[in-house]
């Protein structure tokens, strides 16, 4: 009796259109993947703003300054010795401003750190003048003085463009 | 003799889909966990006062001459005042929004009314692009933003924030 002729012995699967969805996914993921930039502290919760306006790819000229509230229980995981070298420092509420590479910050030490910023970038300048631009990142549970505060320093150091960070959102607010 | 004879079938080529399979499904789960939808980061530019104007308040001595890199001195018709709640549970939130105009003071309670008040105040304002905003001290910097966005939406697009009150300018020099 027969039992289906001579293709019985041919039972791969075709892997072709599987391997053609995979790598189509592959892709997709490759293309959406959100790599943090290294300036970019992910400490900060930026508030959501329908007038955010998307960034410019071309400004590459910036310093980015973060800024939060001291917040103890966010610093939990970070290890006893860690979280014992930060509260040394800092207060529940104390601002904390993060700059990526420099040890947390005090509104002293912002400021002289924000001098020496400025006077290396109009040593290094050719016209003398200083054109960087500072991207501030504020978490959305900074009190208001405190974001006031680091924007005067940053006028006050003379640095000139000053712009506000915020997540874009695309639908309306409900009002 | 057949023609045919010498000839041999020529050799399948196999690729291997295996391992390039495997490998691409590694990096499909990799991309995948590590995968975050957040929303995108924008900015929005800023506006404060001007030294001249801070410093002529403090002095009520004639302001130096003009500097040609500060940015200019802010002249709006409207100016919010928003005060924030105090207590230890809404710390930070919005209390009471004040609308200021030559005309007078209007007080309203949430941004919806502030948005209808302003879309008002936009018709009969001299400076309909510009607002000024003066949040308290401790209020919420998401607040803050909202209270701008509205602003935007009501339709002054150059929205510019003010010193709190009682803000001590000294500490910044």
């Amino acid at each position: 009796m027969s039992h289906g002729g001579s293709s019985e012995g041919n039972m791969e699967p075709n892997l072709t259109p599987l391997l053609d969805v995979v790598l189509q996914l592959l892709m997709f993921f490759m293309m959406c993947v959100n790599f943090v930039t290294n300036q970019v502290s992910e400490e900060i919760v930026l508030p959501e703003s329908m007038s955010a306006v998307p960034m410019d790819k071309n400004e590459v000229d910036v310093l980015f300054v973060n800024v939060r509230p001291f917040i103890l229980k966010d610093y939990e995981s970070k290890g006893a010795t860690a979280l014992q070298k930060l509260t040394d420092k800092f207060k529940e509420g104390d601002p904390f401003i993060i700059i990526l590479g420099e040890e947390p910050m005090r509104f002293n030490e912002f400021k002289f750190w924000l001098r020496n910023q400025f006077n290396t970038l109009k040593r290094t300048s050719k016209d003398g003048k200083v054109k960087t631009t500072i991207v501030m990142r504020a978490h959305k549970l900074t009190d208001y003085d405190q974001v006031y505060r680091v924007l005067q320093m940053c006028k006050v150091e003379g640095f000139r463009q000053i712009k506000l960070r915020a997540v874009t959102k695309s639908v309306a607010q409900p009002i | 003799m057949s023609k045919h004879k010498n000839e041999e079938p020529s050799p399948e080529v196999i690729l291997p889909i295996t391992p390039m399979l495997d490998m691409a499904f590694q990096l499909l789960t990799f991309f995948i966990f590590t995968y975050n939808p957040s929303g995108m980061e924008g900015q929005f530019d800023l506006s404060l006062p001007s030294d001249n104007e801070a410093a002529a308040k403090e002095t009520k001595t004639p302001p130096p001459p003009p500097d040609p890199d500060a940015p200019p001195k802010i002249e709006a018709d409207v100016t919010i005042v928003v005060e924030a709640v105090t207590d230890d549970i809404n710390r930070g939130e919005i209390a009471k929004i004040h609308i200021k105009q030559n005309s007078g003071s209007v007080i309203v309670g949430d941004l919806k009314e502030l948005f209808e008040k302003l879309k008002l105040a936009n018709e009969t304002a001299t400076e309909k692009e510009v607002v000024k905003i003066q949040p308290a001290s401790k209020l919420k910097w998401a607040n803050v933003v909202m209270v701008a966005d509205t602003c935007r939406k009501a339709g002054f697009k150059n929205v510019s924030f003010v010193e709190p009150p009682g803000f001590n300018i000294s500490v910044v020099n």
